[in-house]
């Protein structure tokens, strides 16, 4: 595949997880142009899919949940910008952060105006990195 | 099918006597298991039969000759002679009800298209293949390399199987019941209290926990709270990495469904 470090990709979708397969398989794309192993993908795969079903458990009704990929030499950022119910970031002692934070090297979320834009940061661990 | 394409009326016959002597035995008798296993093994040629039938769809031959066993062991067990049917005709039902449980569990509904399940099973052995040469989980390239086919059909593949583990969430997940509860597992599970302390919705955690098979458990309690990868945790259980990424998409879902105050 050839190695594209410097990419750009934005998704929206509907707030439900009806649409989340297209997430999960932008992830994977994005990761194997990276060069990242399976492994990596499908735990980054996982994250993303985990992340927002997160926000969608507060996403306001009919809106839209943005995910933006940006891939540079050295990590891949992920982030999901939500239209929040309730104004507030997801807290950071649930399984859930848990879960995202044993998936990804970082992960963060703040709200600006009534979103969350939560970001998930990986540093590939594949053949390029090794 | 039935036995009598290849068995004899002495063969018959032999069978009756047993199911005679067999049904008046109990499970602490001395001849109960060589009789019951006499019988297994005459009709094992039956669940052969009927695991072909089932052989390109996605499954192992061996894995369905095993589970069908299972259901013929359950016929034998139950068989009523009175009720005047051969025990082939009985035992039928039941192994291939023992086998489509098996692909139900696996998640595999039997209308997945064939060619993605064949990609789905020959992506995962070629990434345990090479992970054991590479001494880690390969790429995309390289598996495309491996396998002679595109990336895009990787992709393909990987993201078949991780649409397969998302939507069966409603399977049982049995196929951890023939799990051996090694010693490793039980010390995971026992820690499993200590790694959740910090969880602060920990309470609506623990009943969910509860329910998963006891393999998934210690998966997810290696992989989120232990920081094992994947790749250590699929050799630790004798099973490949995508096994392992299948049922932690399975399990989160699971879990996600029944979890409350996660946010």
């Amino acid at each position: 595949m050839t190695n594209q470090p410097e990419a750009a990709i934005r998704l929206t979708i509907p707030a439900s997880s009806a649409y989340l397969s297209l997430a999960r398989a932008a992830t994977s794309a994005v990761c194997a142009r990276m060069d990242f192993s399976i492994e990596q993908i499908e735990d980054t795969t996982l994250a993303v899919n985990e992340a927002a079903s997160l926000l969608l458990v507060d996403a306001q009704p009919d809106s839209e949940l943005q995910i933006n990929w940006q891939s540079s030499a050295s990590d891949l950022l992920v982030e999901l910008v939500s239209h929040s119910s309730s104004g507030r970031p997801p807290r950071r002692t649930t399984f859930a952060w848990t879960v995202l934070s044993a998936l990804v090297d970082d992960v963060d979320a703040v709200l600006a105006a009534d979103r969350i834009r939560l970001s998930l940061t990986v540093h590939p661990t594949g053949a390029l990195a090794q | 099918m039935n036995n009598s394409t290849h068995w004899t009326e002495r063969d018959r016959e032999h069978e009756h006597e047993l199911l005679a002597q067999f049904k008046g035995l109990k499970s602490s008798d001395p001849e109960y298991q060589s009789i019951r296993d006499e019988l297994v093994l005459m009709n094992l040629p039956l669940v052969q039969h009927l695991a072909r039938r089932f052989r390109d769809r996605g499954e192992p031959y061996d894995d369905l000759v095993q589970v069908g066993t299972m259901g013929l062991i359950k016929a034998v067990d139950r068989f009523d002679a009175d009720r005047g049917v051969e025990l082939s005709t009985y035992a039928t039902p039941t192994i291939i009800g023992e086998i489509k449980r098996h692909f139900r569990d696996r998640g595999w509904a039997i209308r997945v298209p064939r060619r993605l399940q064949e990609l789905r099973i020959a992506i995962s052995r070629a990434s345990a293949e090479l992970s054991q040469g590479l001494g880690r989980s390969p790429t995309v390239t390289e598996m495309a390399t491996h396998l002679d086919i595109s990336e895009d059909e990787v992709l393909e593949g990987l993201q078949s199987a991780q649409a397969y583990a998302t939507a069966s969430i409603d399977s049982s997940s049995s196929d951890s019941e023939s799990e051996d509860g090694g010693g490793s597992l039980q010390d995971v599970l026992g820690s499993l209290d200590d790694a959740i302390e910090d969880i602060e919705n920990r309470e609506s955690l623990k009943p969910l926990l509860a329910e998963l098979p006891e393999r998934e458990r210690a998966i997810l309690v290696m992989r989120f709270f232990q920081d094992r990868t994947q790749s250590e945790i699929a050799e630790e259980l004798g099973i490949s990495q995508m096994h392992v990424s299948r049922l932690l998409a399975r399990t989160l879902t699971k879990l996600r469904a029944g979890l409350a105050d996660d946010y």
